[in-house]
């Protein structure tokens, strides 16, 4: 259950659709969240968690009270487990063919921009994230531009860091569930809203948003992003 | 929990002696650390028939074998690590191998008091926003929010990172939309930005109006440059900060005569080919040993860089010795047998007010030991500077070559080999 938080803020972010103030209890319910979503696309407790992505990304900044000031409890804390945090430019990219023989990861999160880098400095070093668990942050709306993902070990994570709209796809029904006690959602107007930040994200009209879930996973709301690509339909 | 862990408010006001007594302590603890952490430290030792328990002074310790990245790597697949509840970071690999090296709880602890410190002197006041470095960019990053909040100040961050420079529209807006007091960066990325602000016409000085200070980390700062980005960017200072994934941590004073060393985290040294002292104000390899019983154990480790103590005491008070870092292999070339640094190289040219800030190369060719050579972006100036790099730095030849249009991205890596240079081998 989060909380709205007049805290005095301990982080700030300047992003590209506006600043985001989060306050020390928010970052503990964020990253609690964050571990949710990972527990629910099969990471365990104990895990090594590689994270290739920005510190501007909340999949960076939740992942230990010992990268950011003000979190009490990151993922690793929750997880009892580690993390090792790779930037996503070109050149950390590129470290980590350097990485992988020096750390026993068993789980690898990467930004979905970087992929295609990632597995080029992969293929040229002779290695693989075969046997390792993927997972992709994606946006929402940008699925049919996606490159399908190559192995049955990869999931994708959405995560849409202005509006911490951060939500795990589902393996059965292939929707991104909502937390019910996190998210409003506004049918009419087609917008999904952390409680806690007040930063509404329009839903685009490809995109369907579901009410009802399903089996597999909790949440009242889905988001599902159609695969196909809308030109040539 | 260290038996070292409380470090004294005053640490840096200390005597000499006492320091060297406190540093002494903390010392034995970290070999008594790396001796039960570290397989790489048990064999090297053990290969040298020494160990923590032969060590009762300073000179006992300088008499531990130095060690490399090479040990680390040669150890590997023993050294694969898995640590809990642990945050690991890579070094950039520009030597060779990248090196993951890990931090925890009492590393953090320990390494925010520093950084806060290094804060503290570079102006951050309670109450500030601090736009920093992005948490998980660098294990120095990841102190730096840590220390803003232990003085009171907001942490602030733009989107992406320090290491993609077309990122810099982001910090820019960063700079616009929080306001900052204290700006933290790396030279490349701030003198980028200063570049972009001319490109499309932003008043420098109305967007950094806010700033007071701005704290560089990652790159040796020359004098010349420091005044050139102070100039531009209309702060009162711009200072220099430097650390290692290792374990070094340094920062200036106000008064920037020189990096001072945190003494209560890490135990530098300056040793020769051979591994001797080098004099004071002598420059040679850089040994970091962390002073901190927590994280990846570092003891008289060669982290590549070049490295000179300067002489003297600082007016400003601070007890601390004062390090100059003057650059790695990767940004070093051989000329007549003897290191000449890319820092060396912009030391002179930024000097000069129509090459100050300009984007320079050294050139490694190997076909040409006793040239040195040096590619510097734009048209050429009058008189070439050659001339006088020759008589600065003792060399017979040097050639200055021009890169005209040519665009240039200025980065870690200040050493290009003559066959990726813009201006082709030819002799």
């Amino acid at each position: 259950m989060t909380t709205e938080s007049t805290a005095r803020p301990v982080i700030s972010f300047s992003l590209p659709e506006g600043r985001l103030d989060l306050a020390a209890p928010q970052l503990d319910a964020w990253a609690e969240h964050l571990t949710a979503c990972y527990r629910a696309l099969g990471v365990t407790p104990g895990d090594a968690i590689g994270i290739v992505d920005y510190g501007s990304s909340p999949v960076a900044y939740l992942s230990s009270s010992l990268v950011t000031a003000g979190l009490r409890r990151g993922v690793a804390e929750l997880l009892s487990g580690s993390v090792i945090c790779v930037d996503a430019s070109h050149e950390r990219v590129g470290l980590v063919p350097g990485i992988l023989p020096q750390v026993e990861l068993d789980v690898v999160v990467v930004r979905l921009d970087v992929v295609p880098l990632l597995m080029a400095v992969l293929r040229e070093s002779g290695m693989s994230l075969a046997g390792l668990r993927v997972l992709v942050t994606v946006r929402l709306g940008a699925r049919g531009a996606e490159l399908p993902l190559p192995s049955t070990t990869w999931h994708r994570l959405l995560v849409v860091e202005s509006a911490m709209l951060i939500a795990p796809e589902c393996r059965a029904c292939g929707g991104f569930h909502l937390d019910d006690d996190r998210y409003d959602v506004d049918l009419e107007e087609r917008t999904v809203t952390a409680r806690d930040v007040h930063r509404a994200h329009r839903v685009g009209r490809r995109v369907s948003l579901l009410e009802g879930g399903c089996a597999a996973l909790a949440g009242r709301w889905r988001l599902v992003d159609p695969p196909e690509p809308e030109v040539g339909r | 929990m260290s038996a070292h862990a409380a470090v004294p408010a005053d640490f840096e006001a200390w005597p000499d002696a006492a320091r060297a007594e406190w540093q002494l302590g903390a010392l034995r603890e970290t070999l008594a650390y790396a001796g039960d952490r570290s397989e790489v430290y048990r064999a090297v030792w053990g290969a040298a028939g020494v160990g923590p328990d032969d060590v009762a002074t300073i000179d006992d310790f300088h008499r531990l074998p130095i060690v490399h990245k090479g040990d680390f790597v040669e150890a590997l697949p023993q050294g694969v690590t898995r640590e809990t509840t642990a945050v690991g970071f890579s070094t950039r690999g520009t030597s060779g191998m990248p090196l993951v090296v890990w931090l925890d709880e009492l590393e953090s602890v320990r390494y925010t008091l520093p950084c806060a410190r290094g804060f503290r002197w570079a102006g951050l006041r309670a109450g500030d926003r601090a736009l920093l470095l992005n948490p998980g960019w660098h294990r120095l990053a990841a102190m730096e929010g840590h220390a803003a909040l232990q003085l009171g100040a907001v942490p602030c961050h733009f989107w992406g990172t320090v290491a993609d420079l077309a990122h810099v529209d982001y910090f820019l807006d960063a700079i616009r939309d929080h306001r900052p007091q204290f700006v933290s960066s790396t030279p490349p990325f701030l003198l980028t930005a200063v570049r972009r602000c001319d490109k499309t016409g932003i008043d420098l000085h109305q967007l950094f109006s806010s700033v007071r200070s701005v704290s560089l980390v990652g790159l040796a700062l020359t004098p010349g440059l420091r005044r050139h980005l102070a100039d531009r960017l209309g702060v009162e200072h711009v200072f220099e900060r430097g650390g290692t994934q290792e374990g070094a941590a340094l920062d200036e004073c106000e008064l920037h005569t020189g990096m001072h060393v945190h003494e209560d985290v890490c135990y530098l040294e300056v040793v020769d080919g051979d591994g001797r002292p080098c004099p004071t104000g002598t420059a040679g390899r850089l040994l970091v040993t962390k002073l901190v019983p927590g994280g990846s154990p570092f003891v008289r480790y060669d982290t590549g860089d070049r490295a000179a103590f300067l002489p003297g005491r600082c007016a400003c008070g601070i007890a601390f010795p004062r390090l100059r870092m003057l650059g790695r292999p990767e940004s070093t070339v051989f000329v007549q047998g003897r290191p000449v640094t890319a820092f060396e190289v912009r030391r002179i040219l930024d000097e000069r007010a129509d090459l100050v800030g300009r984007i320079s190369v050294l050139v490694h060719d190997r076909e040409r030991p006793d040239l040195l050579r040096i590619e510097i972006e734009g048209g050429p100036v009058d008189p070439d500077p050659g001339e006088e790099i020759a008589a600065s730095l003792g060399v017979e030849h040097v050639r200055v070559d021009w890169l005209h249009g040519t665009e240039v991205v200025w980065g870690f890596r200040q050493v290009v080999d003559v066959k990726e240079s813009r201006t082709g081998g030819g002799r």
